[in-house]
């Protein structure tokens, strides 16, 4: 009797103080208000997908972060085959890839020149006047009507935990963010954009899940 | 015997070590900090750069406001700026959208340093029986005359209750996330030096 008592304590203790939690990361999104969607951009239209923009840091001191240890790379793998994926289902004319224009000699200094100004030119708002002379000789030298760019941004912190004796329980700190945009070369603006926010690093599935969304036609 | 080196042994280390006041170094300290910083330290209103604003937050009571009370305590005169001041109008949005090279127009003109707070994450979560609330925060002092930073850093605070009680417990949770989130940066803040 005493001893079944003491369990029945122990088991209430555990439910007043400990709980028993199971934490969760759900995705979050913040979008360009798109007019229309993705498939309805790009269609009949020649692509550009440019090298994706990464930077991997600590949460708490933004230290730099090798990007395969936090998966970042699979990730940006991942992406462009998404983003390729994609404009084929919606019909693109061409997809070009940067690398291969590159490999043309084309218009690897402008293409640098964006790439050094990723966050003009994965902006929905700041104005792209400054970016338009290298717009232009990408378009000239491969023909893209739109450039296809994407950028994953991870932090790394501490993982999320529960203390069964205490019942502090705590969520982790690491988080990852991926974001697409379709940049007319003709005009600067952006003609969709997509961002996905994610409370874990970018190995977790929960990013791989993520990934497969950005492209997806959003209503 | 044996007995008396292990107290010694204790008492040693209790003297020499004692219970050690937490030092924390900050991401960047200018090494003219103390000469650069001038009178008074403005604050502009907190930039809010979350993705998901889902989690209610009180961005100046619960984050401008607890360091400005810090960096009074370290003896610092402080002035809350009522929006982010420069030649234009800019909004905190606009803030949120500036790379560090653009934020010197920010605060008053006349101003020798401004300090930004930016709210980089926070997020709430009601679990199987349990709450918990985390923050991320960063800030930033300009030398608006020099051009240059002057202190960088930032502070993570993730707190939580399991159990029934953690509904109860729920605003304690958001304050103690908050505060631990700020006074890790507060940590890192130089003392006023003196002027002899």
């Amino acid at each position: 009797m005493r001893r079944r008592f003491s369990l029945m304590y122990f088991m209430c203790c555990i439910l007043v103080f400990s709980g028993c939690a199971t934490i969760t990361a759900p995705v979050h999104v913040k979008r360009q208000e798109n007019d229309k969607p993705f498939k309805d951009v790009v269609s009949a239209k020649k692509v550009l997908i440019m090298q994706p923009f990464i930077t991997a840091v600590t949460t708490d001191t933004e230290r730099p972060v090798s990007f395969e240890s936090c998966g970042a790379i699979s990730l940006a793998n991942l992406l462009e085959t998404h983003a390729r994926s994609a404009c084929q289902a919606a019909g693109s004319s061409a997809i070009i890839f940067q690398r291969d224009t590159l490999q043309n000699g084309g218009a690897e200094e402008a293409l640098r020149t964006l790439a050094g100004k990723s966050h003009i030119l994965m902006s929905y708002y700041k104005n792209k006047s400054e970016l338009m002379p290298s717009l232009q000789t990408v378009a000239q030298a491969s023909g893209a009507e739109i450039i296809g760019a994407y950028s994953i941004g991870v932090k790394v912190g501490g993982r999320g935990g529960w203390d069964p004796n205490t019942g502090r329980i705590w969520q982790g700190t690491s988080s990852t963010t991926i974001k697409a945009v379709l940049v007319s070369t003709a005009t600067g603006a952006v003609l969709w954009g997509n961002e996905m926010f994610v409370r874990t690093v970018a190995s977790d599935k929960q990013c791989v899940e993520a990934a497969e969304k950005l492209f997806a036609d959003i209503k | 015997m044996n007995k008396m080196m292990k107290g010694f042994v204790v008492i040693t280390v209790l003297l020499i070590f004692g219970c050690a006041v937490p030092v924390k170094n900050a991401i960047y300290l200018d090494s003219a900090f103390h000469q650069r910083i001038g009178d008074k330290v403005n604050i502009l209103p907190t930039i809010d750069l979350r993705k998901d604003k889902s989690a209610s937050i009180d961005l100046d009571s619960a984050i401008r406001k607890r360091f400005a009370d810090g960096l009074q305590d370290k003896g610092y005169t402080v002035e809350l700026l009522k929006d982010c001041g420069g030649s234009k109008d800019v909004t905190t949005e606009a803030v949120a959208e500036m790379l560090q090279d653009e934020l010197y127009v920010l605060g008053p003109q006349d101003s020798q340093s401004v300090l930004i707070l930016y709210l980089n994450d926070a997020s709430s979560k009601y679990v199987v029986m349990g709450y918990t609330y985390k923050v991320e925060v960063t800030g930033l002092l300009l030398d608006k005359q020099r051009k240059t930073v002057l202190w960088k850093d930032k502070g993570v605070g993730s707190s939580g209750q399991g159990g029934l009680i953690s509904g109860l417990m729920a605003p304690l949770v958001k304050s103690e996330a908050l505060s631990s989130s700020v006074n890790s940066m507060l940590m890192s803040f130089p003392k006023k030096a003196e002027v002899k």
